[in-house]
């Protein structure tokens, strides 16, 4: 017997990939927010948010509940992943030597350089503290793939 | 960021068919020799865009059974060479012999501006080193490989994918941070009067490709601590030739002419005109002034690395920058260009830098990149190598 597609029972594998992508869509906006990128924030809020919900509730039994669940769910993952964020950033901004928050130190003469045409094609950086002794080879080694392994980490991945 | 970055990838068509996707893995503890391999043998190597230098030696001790500078180039023989004209019928020469017989062979660059832009030659001249390294050919090889400072992925993925195959494991390391390492005397360590360049200095490795700024403080420099300028011997070359060009019009004088009378003569600072310099041209002898014209080439390099100079030293801590300012090192073959060390120097005190001392690395200046890449080698942990998998 053939039946209309529209017919055909809607599978759990077929609801998820729908509220999975409202999922990703709100995480999405939470980062937008967290950065500080607030208009594209809005964009996605009034723009694929909207299409994504409606797809997903059109799809759901119960598309109140389950859309009261994920929202609630993934608002509490970006709670989460702030906390472990700022976490984070100070034990790798420690492990990597970059003081999280200092000041800048002040430049020896900054007038001096500020004449320099080129100078503005390298804004300064925070400074770093200079240890008191000599670093082995090996630990210097450790700090590089320390650095490789915090770039691999940041990197988005496609 | 707010760094100069080396960021080029291979042209699509330059990589070979057959190139592996390299990925890296780092083993946790245990090697992964292959049963065959009987010995193993580390490599430092400064795969420098117009010169290479590899050390090698074994894994304890102190002891180099290799030493060499080599031209990085390579040179295919063309079709239809008499046996005998090259020695030992070979196919492909390097280094000097390519040179030396570039009447019959295609010379191929492999790095251009410090990457590698031709991967073929690139792959032969690497595989040439390993064989220096080790005849044999049956021992692991560990190498450790200069890369330009804040080389981006895709320059250290070029070279991990050119060595797969040739070495066994792998550690790239910015080349100005390998020129501390190497300059460092480690004999002297803990002696009252020495600085340790490693804990604090600021090291300007001039290349054929590239220059490379690093504040070395104790710690392995992020990307902010190096400045990397696509701006070195080779475009000081160039600009030299084309300043020549328009003065002597049809003078013939090749690229690596150009680049022997640059080595000679190549000075910064005010014009020291006259330099008179004899050449033969079309087999007659010729004496070209090229005073004006190796000022203005050469000084353009100082036009680069100045600003990049004070803005690393600016990025240096008040508590470490008076100590910095007495430790400036340059290194590399721009390093030989007469009043280089003065002129920056000058430069510095002129704009009101307290007490700063800029010193030439010295004699050893084309090896203390592999010398550091060696070092490193022999204090590699097992799991801090990087193995190449297919």
């Amino acid at each position: 017997m053939i039946l209309n597609s529209a017919e055909l029972p809607i599978s759990e594998s077929f609801t998820k990939p729908t509220w999975d992508e409202v999922r990703r869509i709100y995480r999405r906006i939470g980062v937008l927010r967290a950065t500080g990128r607030n208009e594209e924030a809005a964009d996605l809020e009034h723009g694929e948010l909207p299409r994504a919900l409606t797809a997903a509730r059109i799809q759901s039994s119960a598309p109140d509940q389950e859309e009261a669940a994920v929202f609630a769910e993934e608002a509490e993952r970006l709670a989460n992943a702030t906390v472990t964020a700022e976490i984070l950033a100070s034990l790798l901004a420690e492990r990597l030597r970059l003081p999280a928050v200092e000041p800048r130190a002040e430049n020896p003469r900054p007038a001096a350089t500020a004449a320099t045409p080129r100078a503005n094609e390298f804004p300064p950086a925070p400074p770093r503290p200079v240890p008191a002794t000599s670093p082995t080879i090996t630990d210097l080694l450790d700090g590089m793939l320390s650095q490789e392994t915090a770039a691999a980490r940041t990197k988005p991945r496609p | 960021m707010s760094t100069t970055s080396v960021d080029k990838p291979l042209p699509a068509a330059a990589v070979p068919a057959n190139a592996p996707n390299v990925t890296v893995s780092r083993p946790a503890s245990t090697p992964a020799s292959t049963p065959t391999k009987t010995k193993t043998v580390l490599v430092g190597f400064d795969f420098g865009t117009n010169k290479s230098c590899v050390l090698a030696g074994p894994p304890a001790g102190h002891d180099i059974s290799v030493s060499k500078v080599i031209p990085t180039v390579v040179g295919y023989v063309k079709d239809g060479i008499v046996d005998g004209i090259v020695a030992g019928n070979r196919s492909i020469l390097f280094g000097d012999d390519a040179l030396q017989n570039m009447l019959h062979v295609r010379l191929e660059q492999p790095m251009t501006h410090g990457i590698i832009s031709h991967p073929e030659a690139a792959r032969d001249f690497l595989k040439h080193i390993r064989s220096l390294a080790d005849p044999t050919g049956t021992a692991e090889i560990r190498a450790v490989v200069g890369v330009p400072a804040n080389a981006t992925e895709q320059v250290r993925e070029d070279i991990r994918r050119t060595a797969f195959g040739i070495f066994d494991r792998i550690l790239l390391i910015p080349e100005p941070f390998l020129a501390a390492l190497g300059y460092r005397e480690d004999s002297r360590l803990g002696q009252a009067n020495y600085i340790d360049p490693v804990v604090n200095s600021l090291f300007v490795d001039i290349g054929g490709g590239t220059s490379d700024l690093c504040l070395v403080q104790g710690y392995f420099p992020v990307a902010d601590d190096q400045i990397s300028l696509p701006f070195a011997g080779d475009a000081i070359d160039e600009l030299l030739q084309e300043d020549l060009n328009r003065i002597y019009p049809n003078n013939g004088l090749s690229r690596h002419k150009v680049r022997e009378l640059k080595e000679t003569h190549g000075y910064v600072g005010p014009s020291r005109s006259p330099v008179e310099v004899k050449v033969v041209i079309g087999g007659k002898a010729h004496t070209l002034e090229l005073g004006n014209a190796l000022a203005r080439a050469c000084n353009a390099l100082i036009d680069r690395i100045y600003p990049a100079l004070t803005t690393l030293i600016q990025r240096a801590s008040s508590d470490s920058v008076v100590t910095l300012l007495q430790n400036i090192i340059i290194t590399g073959g721009g390093s030989q260009l007469k009043g280089i060390d003065t002129l920056l120097q000058k430069k510095l005190v002129e704009d009101g830098y307290e007490s700063p001392k800029v010193k030439i690395a010295g004699q050893d200046y084309k090896r203390y990149v592999a010398i550091g890449a060696l070092k490193a080698a022999r204090a590699a942990r097992d799991n801090q190598w990087q193995v190449l998998l297919g």
